[in-house]
């Protein structure tokens, strides 16, 4: 049905591309020309031609030197002619295409010259040649120009790349162009008829481009530090959103998956912590929308490319939402010439990689009777050994789930392009209840109105729906990892079964697997991003763009958690119920203008300037009851809840943003470069004495290798040193907090609760950006013709005017006030090789490899020196510090010296009076003599590592690509929040396998605190022992495709097919083994907050078969 | 030129032509900002019932007042388990809750503040206007009252200062500084607020609740010719009057209608619970007895309970020794503190701020200072005392009333959140909590010293305001 649907919209495509009417090559050429110019430069020249016969010409600055001057005088004469006239002694080729078009590209090969035919000869038709033109990888290259050498007589090859030539009769040179190709020179020998050629990609004229904001640039004109991520080199099935995609691909950007649920969001860091409260996550432009879209309603398999701009001259252009990174997501679009249908499938199976080995019913019955019988109290278990292997709760909730998906795109065009897809996609999750579904299309057009006007749009609609977990995997009562596995799933009456067999244990939990299965869950999202765009060009060089895009979402989120879940149903509750939605609208109007001009051989500008306006609004409102008779509306008729449990609210804030914007780059003798950046800001969310801030930043870069002393040499190809400093900021006040404001209070008034107001925020007319001041030097070189290229970055920044809320004196009626006081610095280096280690014509070899460090450190919070930012929720105790001079998300606690050994050594020592032997020992930090919970604490380490990054190898032999990508970070440590209830001994909770190792009088050397010691607040005492080294290398994915070969692909329905194999997490090296995996960030993108392990959805390790065809 | 240049881009993009900064303006529809309030007698109410609000919570008359205000006295002591916290080695609980109770009440000050200068503003009736400013300065006045009796000289502002940066730094008012500004409210209030409002509201301000409560600060004031004339038109106007039987007034079902409740805080069952009578009621975790589920934190002390012979008919109401038979491991208070049945935290009976028997015993100690035991004086007392049973006093010196007044506020006004100020004002605080025995609390007696009459500046705001100094005995 689907299918047939988008057949209807292609046909309609096609129906309006058949108006499309091609300029006949020929007509052009013998258009008039009258020309008279003395040492003018050859673009000017090409100008003043393109101006009388409307002709359209596209060439390399570079390649055809177009700052040369000429001289020509022509009269009335044919525009072929003047062509061959003035391009011949240049060297320069040109090829016409069938859109009228006019390329030119450098004579390839050695010089040979062309003859000047007063008027095509009649040739006689002899033979006809027929042959297929192929790029290096046998892909057809349709669109490329056939010409017989010394005549204007040639051809175009189809889509397909087939061509049909007739040759005249004897020996001919055949001329194979196409641009961003070599050009190839074949004498034919008069009997041959068919020819084959792959054409090999020249490397100079192709040069990489990469997208920056508001325009592309080409890469090694570049003056900032922008991390291209090539998405064709990436396997399908690799990454399941686009976030992952990023995963250490690019050096400084560190991306960690903040659980492993499916469609959840991982953290990125691009040049570490920016930022205390406001957030650090760098800002995504999709398609030109500033802030938009849903990664979870946007296809990985749409994007063409992903660009991401690191430092600030680059990141400059964004101004005040720059200065966390900005990850430019750009999206497939149809290209001349060619049209390709694209359908794949993938299905995979996904488990979790291991499970946390603990004690076994056996086992813990053991624990248990020892404790309770050092307590004084009888022993709970007659017969410890019966319970054998208990119940392994983790086994129990988890399970190897099903991924699907699948994926049909069509793309190509004439004057109109179109890239239109679909997609299906559907995870399972390895915790049961658990997955996301999403149904995603895109539509990308463009229309060349006239050879000056193209307009164009991107449009992508998605749903997703998410089931949500809602089973806990640690935790004190009714997780997987606490719940005793003495219990059984279901009891002997056929109910899941929930009881604590520990007399000290809270009554009422939730079986796991109850909790998990029983309460329905879910989160829909529906997400519309769309943005329309005019390009209009007066005069070459001048371009004016104005866009409208706009985000719409909504989502809604459903909650029920039925009576007759265990918890709710020995509580006495009912079901309980919620629902809430959220209505996001988001517009922005940009319009700018370039001009691009090269003055002659020296100088050349691009200029840009824009204004842009953006304007965003959310709506969210939510109600529930709870106490349902019956669980059989569930959420669905929230009005047979009990009255008095009813609860609703709804929320309304909306921003806007005005900004000015301009950015000139000047090259001086292709080698000197320069860039300004501007970004004037002006946004609703700031108070009235600081709306508008401007961020400037500026760069300069110098091309070495263009310098005559390096020509000689051919060891290396090419060498960029530049530098970058500026300004950029985070846009860091929430909505509305510069304004005093009044909330609701609890008041009764005539015994009826009334609404009472009183003031929740004093107003703050002063508050501004978050602004980051950056220094970036870099190096780029290539050797050996580029086989091994390199990018060395350093740089520094120091972020100020970091949002905290400072203490105020209270009598002002308020305790504290945000204000902009905290200052912190990131220093970092950052290193890409990409090498190409072996070339040959079936087996090739390429190797990308990246590593970065970063140092953060935290210089100023205001008058304080230090804020505590953890209370760990188990032992109400502080568990992570900012402290002056450390870097953000520093994790606190005590420092252990193992177990106390004896009483005899308790009372040497005497700092912790009432302890008892088997307990933790915490060292006496300040010397007092005194043990003190709370205050003898220390830094223990932070979360950021202190290195980090990717290797990536690609090989290619014959039909076959593997992939093998390795991922890591080394230094970073992990707070385990839930290791002090099952490390404790204390069997409340089900502990780690290694108690059995735990201290008795026989063994005083453990580290295994001992049975018995219940429930003293010391075993929640944050410490060194939940610390862990976070370290790990990951082979992240493994891929192996395999295109089968077709006979006839031409002809046959299938013209490609490939396969594919795909394991993603397939093998982990890290030391961490009281967690499910060391790549975890419970608080998600919270800066403080890093490295907490608080028992996330675990990773999955998944196998996944693909198969992908063109059409 | 930047300006010219948002101009420019203002206009391309918009179409306005006056100024950028109105349209990057924010417009906040969900959320209520106070200078664009008080439209209405609705919003003014509302603005009001924010101003009262601080009155019903945790810090003050919900649960924590009493602790200060009674907690240790003469009357009343601590449980076991906390008398180390109430026994004089601070003044009270610790320095944490001090800064809460500080900031609470300052936070109270700056929404009468705002609440005032809103409606002094606002564009309403002045029929409204008036009666409404007077609520917000009739409860100024109390929260500053409530300030100087805790810390004495304290920093004092008003809806004049707008300035948060001023306001900051601004140093200690002497105290009787800060009673004039509290009179000149209270006067206002007086003048301004109705005489009662529509049956059974005893938690808005009133006429009576001005006039009662500026008998009170007169009294503290030592000014006792203003504090008779307080009390003495209170007393004329003839809408309060002692209810028959003491109990009745503590009753929840009466809380409405008894007019010897001039001015309450309300609560409401498992809405907005008071926690103050689960701190009062018997310990369920060491009694075990059903209708109390208290936590007990708080005791008669033996000297209270030696006050109250057979005859005294507030006996039952004030202790309790056991309860349908079963016997206490002590003496826990009585009936007036009860609301059985009800978990701790969680009780509907209204805090009662302001009541007719305590302006009667106020006219009879001002009255006896300044003229001595007149039969204006013994009336008054009197009038208390035939209530409770006991015999009428007569034939006493000024001195000899004056000891017996203190007696009779200990007891009739036990547990209503302000014996330690009397006891300050009286200059024996020291005196009256030597008396406290060594098994109610074991270092009261032995730690309290002159300087705790006042409480600790909190350490945080003289870190905060370096124009704050602290008290002496604290430094």
């Amino acid at each position: 049905m689907r299918i047939t649907f988008q057949q209807i919209v292609m046909a309609a495509l096609f129906v309006s591309l058949s108006h499309a009417s091609d300029l006949h090559a020929q007509e052009l050429l013998n258009r008039r020309v009258t020309l008279s110019v003395t040492h003018a430069n050859v673009e000017t020249v090409l100008d003043m031609i393109a101006r009388q016969t409307h002709a359209r010409f596209v060439y390399s600055h570079e390649v055809i030197r177009a700052g040369r001057p000429v001289s020509i005088t022509v009269k009335e004469s044919r525009l072929e002619q003047v062509l061959e006239t003035l391009l011949q002694p240049l060297g320069v080729n040109y090829t016409v295409t069938t859109r009228g078009t006019i390329l030119l590209k450098r004579t390839s090969g050695e010089a040979h010259s062309l003859e000047i035919p007063d008027a095509t000869p009649l040739v006689p038709v002899d033979r006809t040649l027929t042959g297929k033109v192929t790029d290096e990888k046998g892909e057809p290259l349709p669109g490329v120009s056939i010409v017989i050498k010394g005549t204007q007589k040639g051809t175009v090859a189809d889509f397909n790349g087939n061509y049909n030539l007739q040759l005249p009769d004897g020996q001919q040179i055949v001329v194979f162009s196409f641009v961003g190709y070599l050009s190839e020179e074949l004498t034919l020998t008069p009997d041959r008829t068919r020819l084959d050629i792959a054409l090999k990609v020249d490397e100079k004229a192709l040069e990489e481009v990469v997208v920056v904001g508001y325009g592309t640039q080409k890469k090694a004109s570049l003056t900032g530090a922008v991390a291209n991520i090539n998405t064709d080199k990436l396997p399908t099935s690799s990454a399941l959103r686009v976030d992952q995609m990023l995963q250490g691909q690019a050096s400084g950007v560190l991306v960690t998956s903040s659980t492993g649920a499916p469609g959840a969001a991982a953290t990125i860091r691009i040049r570490g912590n920016n930022s205390i409260t406001a957030g650090s996550e760098p800002l995504f432009v999709v398609d030109g929308i500033i802030g938009g879209g849903n990664l979870n309603t946007l296809n990985p398999e749409d994007i063409a490319s992903i660009d991401i701009l690191k430092d600030v001259s680059s990141t400059g252009i964004y101004g005040s939402r720059g200065s966390n990174g900005v990850i430019l997501i750009t999206t497939k679009r149809g290209s001349e010439g060619k049209s390709t249908v694209n359908f794949s499938m993938q299905y995979g199976l996904q488990k979790i990689p291991r499970l946390i080995e603990m004690l076994n019913g056996m086992e813990y019955a053991h624990l248990l009777n020892e404790t309770v019988v050092a307590q004084g109290r009888p022993p709970i278990f007659d017969d410890p050994d019966s319970f054998g292997e208990g119940t392994n709760w983790q086994k129990e909730i988890t399970r190897t789930a099903p991924l699907k998906s699948a994926n049909l795109s069509f793309s190509g065009g004439n004057k109109v392009r179109y890239y239109i897809s679909g997609n299906y996609f559907d995870q399972q999750g390895i915790i049961l209840n658990s997955g996301i579904k999403r149904y995603q299309f895109r539509v990308n057009l463009d229309n060349n109105l006239s050879d000056k006007l193209r307009i164009g749009t991107s449009i992508n609609l998605g749903h997703s729906n998410t089931n949500n977990n809602t089973t806990q995997l640690a935790g004190l009562a009714g997780s997987a990892l606490a719940t005793p596995p003495v219990i059984p799933v279901f009891n002997e009456r056929g109910e899941y079964a929930f009881r604590n067999p520990h007399p000290d244990a809270a009554a009422d939990f939730n079986n796991p697997v109850a909790a998990a299965l029983v309460p329905t869950n879910y989160s829909k999202a529906n997400t519309l991003l769309a943005n329309f765009f005019v390009e209009y060009e007066p005069v070459s060089g001048l371009k004016l763009k104005s866009s409208f895009g706009t985000d719409v979402s909504f989502n809604k989120s459903y909650s029920y958690t039925p009576g007759s879940l265990p918890a709710q149903r020995w509580a006495g509750n009912g079901g309980q119920a919620s629902l809430s939605q959220t209505q996001g609208f988001t517009w922005q109007n940009e319009n700018t203008a370039s001009y691009f001009r090269r003055l002659n051989e020296n100088h050349e500008f691009d200029i840009l300037g824009g204004v842009t306006y953006q304007q965003g609004t959310s709506e969210n409102m939510s109600a529930g009851a709870r106490n349902f008779a019956t669980d059989a509306n569930t959420f669905h008729n929230l009005s047979t809840g009990d009255p008095s449990t009813r609860t609703i609210s709804s929320a309304y804030s909306s921003w806007n943003m005005l900004s000015l914007l301009g950015r000139l780059n000047y090259t001086f003798k292709n080698r000197y470069l320069l860039t300004l950046v501007s970004r004037y800001d002006g946004s609703s969310r700031l108070g009235n004495n600081n709306k508008f801030a401007f961020f400037p930043s500026a760069a300069l870069a110098w091309i070495v290798s263009e310098e005559d002393f390096l020509k000689s040499q051919n060891l290396l190809s090419f060498m960029k040193v530049r530098t970058s400093f500026g300004k950029s900021g985070n846009q860091a006040v929430d909505i509305y907090q510069t304004l005093s404001t009044y909330a609701t209070t609890p008041f009764i008034a005539s015994d009826n609760p009334a609404i009472a107001l009183i003031p929740s925020r004093l107003e703050n007319r002063n508050l501004r950006w978050e602004t980051l001041t950056q220094f970036d030097a870099g190096l780029e070189f290539g050797i050996l013709n580029n086989r091994i290229k390199v990018e060395a970055d350093f740089y520094h920044s120091l972020t100020r005017d970091l949002l905290l809320n400072a203490e105020i004196p209270s009598q002002t009626g308020f305790s504290s006030m945000l204000q902009n006081i905290g200052k912190v610095s990131n220093t970092g280096f950052e290193l890409t090789i990409h090498t190409i280690n072996l070339k040959k014509k079936h087996f090739e070899w390429e190797t990308n490899f990246n590593i970065a460090t970063n140092r953060n450190e935290v210089i100023h919070l205001g008058d304080k020196s230090e804020i505590i930012t953890h209370i760990y929720n188990y032992g109400q105790q502080p568990a992570g510090i900012l402290r002056v001079g450390h870097p953000i998300g520093s994790f606190f606690g005590a420092t252990t010296e193992g177990l106390w050994r004896s009483q005899e050594e308790i009372d040497r020592i005497g700092t912790m009076p009432s302890a008892w032997p088997g307990m933790r020992r915490y060292k006496d930090l300040n010397g007092n003599g005194l043990f003190e919970d709370g205050i003898d604490y220390a830094i223990l380490g932070n979360g950021n590592p202190k290195f980090f990054g990717g290797l990536g190898n690609t090989i290619r032999y014959k039909g076959f690509d593997i992939y093998l990508f390795f991922q890591g970070t080394y230094g970073n440590k992990l707070f385990n929040g839930w290791a002090a209830y099952n490390g404790s001994s204390n069997p409340v909770a089900n502990q780690f396998k290694d108690a059995q190792d735990r201290w008795t009088p026989d063994n005083p050397d453990s580290t295994i605190p001992r049975a018995g010691g219940n429930n003293q607040p010391e075993e929640r005492t944050p410490s060194d022992v939940w610390i862990f080294d976070g370290s790990h290398l990951r082979l992240r994915t493994f891929s192996l495709q395999y295109a089968i070969p077709l006979k006839n692909a031409s002809q046959s329905a299938i013209k490609r097919l490939t396969v594919n194999l795909t394991g993603n997490n397939l093998w982990l090296l890290s030391s961490y083994k009281k967690g499910y995996d060391p790549e975890v960030n419970t608080f998600g993108s919270n800066s403080m907050l890093r490295g907490y392990d608080y028992a996330a959805y675990p990773n999955n390790r998944s196998f996944t078969i693909g198969v992908n065809m063109g059409l | 030129m930047k300006n010219i240049l948002i101009r420019f881009a203002c206009l391309l993009l918009t179409g306005i032509t006056t100024s950028c900064e109105s349209i990057l303006q924010e417009k906040p529809h969900s959320l209520i900002v106070p200078t664009e309030f008080f439209n209405s007698e609705d919003e003014i109410r509302q603005a009001l019932n924010g101003v009262y609000s601080y009155l019903s919570t945790t810090n003050l008359y919900r649960q924590e007042m009493t602790n200060l205000g009674d907690v240790v006295t003469d009357m009343a002591v601590s449980r076991d388990d906390l008398q180390l916290q109430y026994s004089y080695r601070e003044h009270g609980p610790a320095d944490k809750d001090l800064v809460a109770y500080w900031a609470n009440l300052y936070a109270a000050v700056n929404t009468a503040n705002t609440a005032i200068r809103g409606i002094s503003s606002s564009t309403v009736r002045q029929e409204i206007k008036d009666p409404s400013l007077a609520e917000a300065r009739f409860l100024r006045g109390l929260y500053y009252f409530i300030l100087t009796n805790f810390w004495g000289d304290v920093p004092f502002w008003d809806e004049e200062l707008v300035d948060f940066q001023v306001i900051a730094q601004l140093p200690r008012t002497p105290v009787k500084e800060v009673y004039a500004k509290i009179i000149e409210d209270l006067i206002f209030a007086e003048n301004n607020l109705p005489v009662s409002y529509s049956i059974g509201v005893k938690n808005r301000a009133t006429k009576g609740s001005a006039q009662a409560l500026l008998a009170r600060v007169y009294l503290f004031d030592q000014n006792w010719e203003n504090a008779v004339g307080a009390a003495q038109r209170l007393i004329d106007s003839g809408t309060y009057q002692l209810s028959a039987n003491y109990g009745d007034v503590f009753l929840e079902s009466n809380e409405r209608s008894n007019k010897e409740i001039i001015f309450t805080t309300e609560f409401k069952r498992l809405v907005l619970g008071t926690g103050r009578i689960g701190q009062y009621s018997p310990r369920f975790d060491r009694e075990g007895v059903a209708d109390f589920t208290g936590w007990g934190s708080f005791v008669p002390s033996k000297l209270l309970i030696s006050y109250l012979d057979d005859n005294d008919l507030r006996k039952p109401q004030l202790i309790m020794t056991e309860w349908k038979g079963q016997q206490f491991s002590r003496t826990y208070w009585g009936s007036k503190f009860h609301d059985i049945g009800v978990a701790a935290g969680q009780s509907g009976k209204d805090f009662i701020i302001l009541r007719y028997a305590e302006a009667l015993l106020s006219l009879a100690e001002a009255e006896n200072e300044l003229n001595g035991p007149t039969t204006l004086a013994y009336d008054a007392i009197n009038q208390v005392r035939a209530r409770a049973g006991l015999p009428l006093l007569s034939g006493l010196s000024k001195d000899t009333f004056r000891e017996a007044l203190m007696k009779e506020r200990g007891i009739e006004l036990v547990g209503e959140g302000f014996r330690r100020w009397d006891l300050n004002r009286w200059g024996i605080l020291v005196n009256a909590v030597r008396t406290v025995d060594t098994e109610d609390n074991p270092w009261a007696a032995e730690n309290v010293k002159d300087f705790h009459q006042l409480c600790r500046i909190p350490a945080a705001e003289l870190l905060k305001n370096p124009n704050l100094t602290q008290n002496p005995g604290y430094e």
